[in-house]
């Protein structure tokens, strides 16, 4: 019983671990891709942009858009 | 030794729990299956209210190319009956179309936000009201009977406005329920605040959803006082200042609600504006409905195998409507269970 109660929490751990490593590589690319996104669009990212379609109003021109940045 | 593993796993399950949508607990959640598809001889980009009276569903678009809404029968090969609120700049066009309503009457109203008015159709033509200036933008309205209506207040001075036949504003009541952010202007507020609603006129009840958050009020209209306000605390909207606009950075929270004799449905989508803008949200819509009885205590969740923008709940046949963006047909029908247990 402590054996396998052992054996649990060890691939529980491994398991954590691994989804956490997985979980930052994509953030690390989707961060450098934000980024890019951000530096050909926003400029100096003073301005409201509101990007793609959707339901969320728009403050700048009452457009319904995606999101909001 | 063994103690230590279940240490371990108890706090795994501690944090793998503290997600924050899961900051309203109900006693029952059921997972619902579509169980009718209809189809319709019109196309629509942004299908995102539905309605229903005297044998014909009417669908509003929000993204419409040219007419914003649909008057259809109610039948499973849907047909157009009439088409109402032409897109343009023109006399009795429309720029925006915010939400759509049937009065006692069955007569079809909807609220332009970039016109500043309302709009009727009867047998007679067509009918609109200005709404006063000093109301900034309303983007959602209810009916309390064929000549007075409920807005939201975007001045951030109040909650709503109720609002007479002339557009003029009759009184404003009640008030945004986050006190903690001091240090916005109230307009900012009231943007992140941002709201659907809708009103049982049997019962007096309103209830008042956020957009940009979790949390529900509802309101006693008839004694015009506060029953309760869910997840004020864990669900306030986020949001950040930028050139005086409130731009939200939280989650996508309700999107629709609809309040009957003895519930309340939301419809709530739970995806955070971090994974909206790095394309990880593959889906437009929310798949939960969450349904609380009249006093806000929460009753039972049901999560769909389809996300949609909006319903149209029947409780006497026990089903609804709802509105797929994400499908060619987006006019699909769930069956549910209308018992609930307080």
């Amino acid at each position: 019983m402590k054996k396998k109660l052992l054996l649990f929490t060890g691939m529980l751990a491994i398991g954590t671990i691994a989804a956490f490593n997985i979980h930052v590589v994509e953030n690390e690319v989707g961060d450098i891709r934000l980024q890019n996104i951000e530096m050909l669009s926003f400029g100096e990212n003073e301005y409201v942009n509101c990007f793609a379609t959707g339901s969320l109003n728009c403050p700048v021109n009452g457009a319904k858009v995606m999101y909001t940045w | 030794m063994v103690k230590v593993a279940y240490i371990s796993v108890v706090c795994y399950l501690l944090i793998a729990c503290s997600d924050k949508s899961e900051s309203i607990l109900f006693p029952e959640t059921v997972r619902l299956s579509v169980s009718s598809v209809y189809t319709t001889d019109i196309y629509m980009r942004y299908p995102y209210r539905i309605r229903a009276a005297d044998s014909a569903i009417y669908v509003m678009d929000l993204h419409a190319a040219e007419h914003y809404i649909h008057k259809l029968s109610d039948e499973k090969n849907m047909k157009t009956i009439a088409s109402y609120g032409k897109r343009g700049e023109g006399p009795e066009e429309l720029l925006d179309a915010e939400n759509i309503r049937l009065d006692s009457k069955s007569r079809l109203w909807t609220l332009d936000a970039n016109r500043h008015k309302l709009t009727r159709w009867d047998s007679c033509g067509q009918k609109e009201i200005n709404l006063s200036p000093q109301l900034l933008r309303s983007l959602d309205f209810a009916l309390i009977n064929d000549s007075t209506f409920i807005v939201p207040d975007y001045t951030g001075e109040n909650r709503i406005c109720i609002i007479d036949e002339n557009g003029q504003i009759i009184k404003k009541l009640f008030s945004i329920p986050d006190k903690s952010r001091h240090n916005v202007s109230p307009a900012s507020l009231a943007q992140a605040w941002r709201s659907f609603i809708d009103y049982n006129r049997e019962t007096g009840i309103l209830a008042i959803v956020t957009q940009l958050g979790q949390v529900i009020e509802l309101y006693d209209m008839k004694e015009e006082r506060r029953i309760a306000s869910i997840n004020t605390e864990n669900g306030a909207p986020e949001f950040f200042e930028k050139q005086g606009y409130a731009i939200p950075d939280g989650i996508m929270g309700y999107s629709d609600v609809y309040v009957s004799e003895s519930a309340i449905y939301a419809l709530f989508w739970g995806s955070s504006f971090e994974d909206i803008r790095r394309g990880k949200v593959k889906n437009e819509g929310g798949n939960r409905i969450r349904v609380f009885n009249t006093e806000g205590i929460p009753l039972k969740e049901y999560i769909l195998d389809r996300y949609i923008t909006g319903f149209r709940i029947d409780e006497t046949n026990g089903k609804f409507l709802a509105l797929d963006v994400n499908d060619d047909q987006p006019i699909i029908e769930y069956k549910f269970e209308t018992r609930y247990e307080n």
